[in-house]
């Protein structure tokens, strides 16, 4: 067992915090004997500079290999502590931090003895723990100082203009003959009123000119493989098949506009119209019609989309005063269940409106308003929810707000990147605070692709995904450990053992992050880990039927010790 | 690293003079949320009941049920599993799947006549420390209504997993 006794155990009095209930003396006479331990020792206040430098220069004469430290919480000072041992070159996986302070002493006060020994248990947990446990191996990998853009709307455009500019080298794919996205079938810019060629002349002009830019129109992606720091996506145009290698990949596919299909007499009589064609027809030249109602909030905000596309409003105030504009004389009304503006720019943007004539009515949902007209649009019938009247407007044209909503090929473009969806179909950034980075390492997602936005919007979120983009390929290479995304390191990336993993599956099924595979080796289906995926939440050890997925810092093994500790 | 199942568990003696210390608990606690309480709760002094131990996890979605049965074969009186709120995970919805899994164990403890109510799940309602306490206080309240797991779990336990060393 000598082999065994490697351990050096330092007992924190915290002045008096700790050691007023715990007996330290006890339980280090107790650690003196353990099998486990060769030495232990008591010192005052192990976050004092002072009292670190001489646990290191303690433990260096030991020659102990593993260091165990009983204190305070690593919430409180325990990570300073654990953080100043391994600046004085202690490998992370020899030392355990167990909690005596937060986690015993002061929740224990009233009964000192107890709390003693549940320190010494804590302490045997932590021991048992401390002899098991290993620290993942890092990986690195080389970054390619390429960025493939997918989709060459405005936040694609607004992507591959600021990353051409910092002198990276930026793939712009798109699917269709002409950049711009879904600019190009609208007649105005909200709330701006710039033209869409005026909004995009100066990213179409970097993408032409910048040598750094490459652009494929007419492109349509194929498959994606590869990880952070060098994906391979291949791309087909009508040459055929090309591979495009890139370190990371910004996602600005967009969304597209809602038909209001079987709604409001759509389809079936005339003057009714969706916002995009009267888009169509405002680009086309003017439009003849003197009595205009919009009806806001078509298929959104209720069962079956409930969200707001946050983008109608302002489309259906840049289209009325257009129409007012036209013709002065004409009367034009906006039906809808809330204005929604939100920011400076757009409330007052929306008072303008009212400003220059056009009308707000409000209904409600279990209200809507009623279109009649036999073979063209006469009159839209209304309850007006301010005045509780009955209110009936002669109209030549009613135009019908649908929202934005995912595109019908953002499924397959999720499963070939490896990217979530949310219940609506858009696709979905990383949860908490991190509003154009994805759960994938190296993609990232700007624009209505995520949730509709204002042109504007897609413009500045394709400049920030930019910038995400550049921070990673400005790097020569990329530590596995390291792509943490949260402070500091990932506390560990799963190992599979080879001999013991059955290839099941349920791993790769489970894993939020989609780092486990499974692949041939030597005739057998094996899972292995993507260490740059992966992230070490340990999902998939709770579901590998027999243990061979395992995180190397906490393992099945080191938890059934602790168990078995935690009593005794 | 494989698995070996053997017979009985060797090497864990448990004192008898366990039952009069009242039920014992483990708190399996996702670093992000729980343990944030559970350090909250020593931070502001509230006196907690005294036999429970907590296993910090990187993600409640770690837990796997070996771990919790195993638990419960050592003679552990009850397992409480606590994470972030759902939709709240700080890996993805890794929760998520953590609750459906644990709802599985709960009808399997029921089958087995351990009970669903020795195993404590909940998830964001434990990221404050007076939420900690109270949900382990709550949890303490049900498990000394139950009879003491030792004997009769040592004794009915077939086979508990044990890892080679």
């Amino acid at each position: 067992m000598d082999d065994k006794r490697t351990a050096i155990c330092v007992l924190c009095r915290c002045y008096g915090e700790i050691s007023d209930v715990i007996d330290l003396d006890s339980l280090k006479n107790m650690l003196t004997d353990h099998p486990l331990v060769s030495s232990a020792e008591i010192r005052d206040c192990l976050c004092l500079e002072a009292d670190l430098e001489g646990l290191s220069e303690t433990i260096r004469q030991s020659g102990a290999n593993k260091v165990l430290i009983a204190a305070c919480s690593p919430l409180a000072r325990g990570d300073p502590i654990l953080r100043g041992l391994k600046q004085r070159g202690i490998h992370p996986a020899d030392l355990e931090l167990v909690d005596i302070r937060e986690g015993c002493a002061w929740i224990h006060k009233d009964n000192p003895q107890g709390a003693t020994g549940k320190a010494w248990d804590l302490i045997n947990m932590g021991l048992a723990s401390l002899v098991r446990k290993e620290r993942s191996e890092d990986t690195t990998t080389l970054v390619r100082h390429e960025v493939l853009v997918l989709g060459a709307g405005p936040a694609g455009l607004a992507a591959a203009a600021s990353l051409g500019q910092l002198g990276v080298k930026v793939h712009l794919v798109e699917r269709s003959k002409r950049p711009g996205g879904m600019l190009n079938l609208i007649s105005r810019v909200a709330p701006d009123e710039t033209s869409p060629q005026e909004k995009l002349a100066p990213y179409l002009k970097a993408v032409d000119e910048n040598t750094n830019i490459t652009y494929y129109p007419s492109t349509h992606i194929d498959s994606a493989e590869g990880t952070v720091g060098n994906f391979a996506v291949k791309v087909q145009d009508g040459d055929g098949v090309h591979t495009i290698h890139a370190g990371a990949v910004i996602v600005s596919t967009g969304a597209q506009a809602l038909l209001p299909q079987g709604l409001y007499r759509y389809g079936k009589l005339k003057g009714v119209l969706s916002a995009i064609e009267l888009e169509r027809h405002l680009k086309a030249g003017p439009v003849q019609a003197q009595r205009i109602v919009f009806i806001q909030c078509v298929a959104a905000r209720d069962q079956a989309r409930p969200y707001c596309s946050a983008i109608c409003c302002p489309v259906s105030l840049k289209n009325a005063m257009a129409l007012r504009k036209e013709h002065p004389e004409s009367e034009v009304f906006i039906l809808h269940r809330d204005i929604i503006c939100p920011g400076s720019t757009l409330e007052h943007y929306y008072r303008k409106t009212m400003a220059k004539g056009v009308k707000f009515i409000r209904f409600e949902e279990q209200n809507p308003p009623v279109i009649e007209g036999d073979d063209h649009v006469s009159t839209v019938r209304v309850y007006d929810t301010a005045t509780g009247t009955m209110r009936e407007l002669h109209a030549d044209m009613v135009v019908l707000s649908t929202p934005l909503a995912a595109h019908k090929d953002t499924h397959g473009l999720a499963r070939m990147l490896g990217l979530t969806q949310d219940h609506l179909g858009f696709l979905e950034v990383h949860p908490l605070m991190h509003p154009v980075e994805t759960t994938v390492p190296g993609i990232f997602i700007c624009g209505s692709a995520r949730w509709p936005v204002l042109a504007d919007r897609a413009i500045t979120q394709g400049e920030a995904a930019a910038m995400k983009a550049f921070c990673l390929v400005s790097g020569q290479e990329i530590a596995a450990l390291g792509l943490s995304q949260f402070k500091g390191e990932k506390f560990a990336i799963a190992r599979v053992d080879q001999e013991a993993c059955t290839g099941c599956g349920n791993c790769v099924h489970i894993c939020p992050y989609e780092a486990c595979t499974l692949g041939l080796v030597d005739g057998a289906s094996k899972s292995t880990v993507d260490p740059m995926r992966c992230t070490g939440c340990g999902t998939c050890v709770a579901v590998c039927p027999n243990g061979s997925i395992q995180l190397p810092e906490q393992d099945a093994v080191v938890i059934g010790e602790m168990l078995a500790q935690s009593f005794s | 690293m494989g698995i070996r199942i053997s017979h009985g568990i060797e090497g864990h003696s448990h004192g008898e003079q366990r039952e009069q210390r009242g039920p014992k608990a483990i708190i399996f606690a996702c670093r992000w949320c729980a343990l944030i309480g559970a350090d909250g709760a020593g931070k502001n002094r509230v006196q907690l009941p005294l036999n429970f131990r907590v296993i910090p996890v990187e993600c409640a979605a770690r837990v796997e049920p070996d771990s919790i049965i195993r638990a419960f074969s050592y003679g552990i009186d009850g397992v409480g599993v606590l994470g972030c709120h759902l939709g709240g995970c700080r890996y993805h919805n890794a929760n998520h799947r953590a609750l459906k899994r644990l709802d599985l164990l709960r009808k399997l403890l029921d089958t087995v006549g351990i009970g669903s109510g020795r195993l404590l799940t909940s998830f964001g309602t434990a990221h404050e420390y007076h939420q900690f306490a109270a949900i382990l206080g709550g949890f303490f309240q049900e498990l000394r209504g139950l009879p003491p797991l030792d004997e009769w779990a040592r004794a009915s336990t077939i086979g508990a997993i044990k890892y080679d060393p």
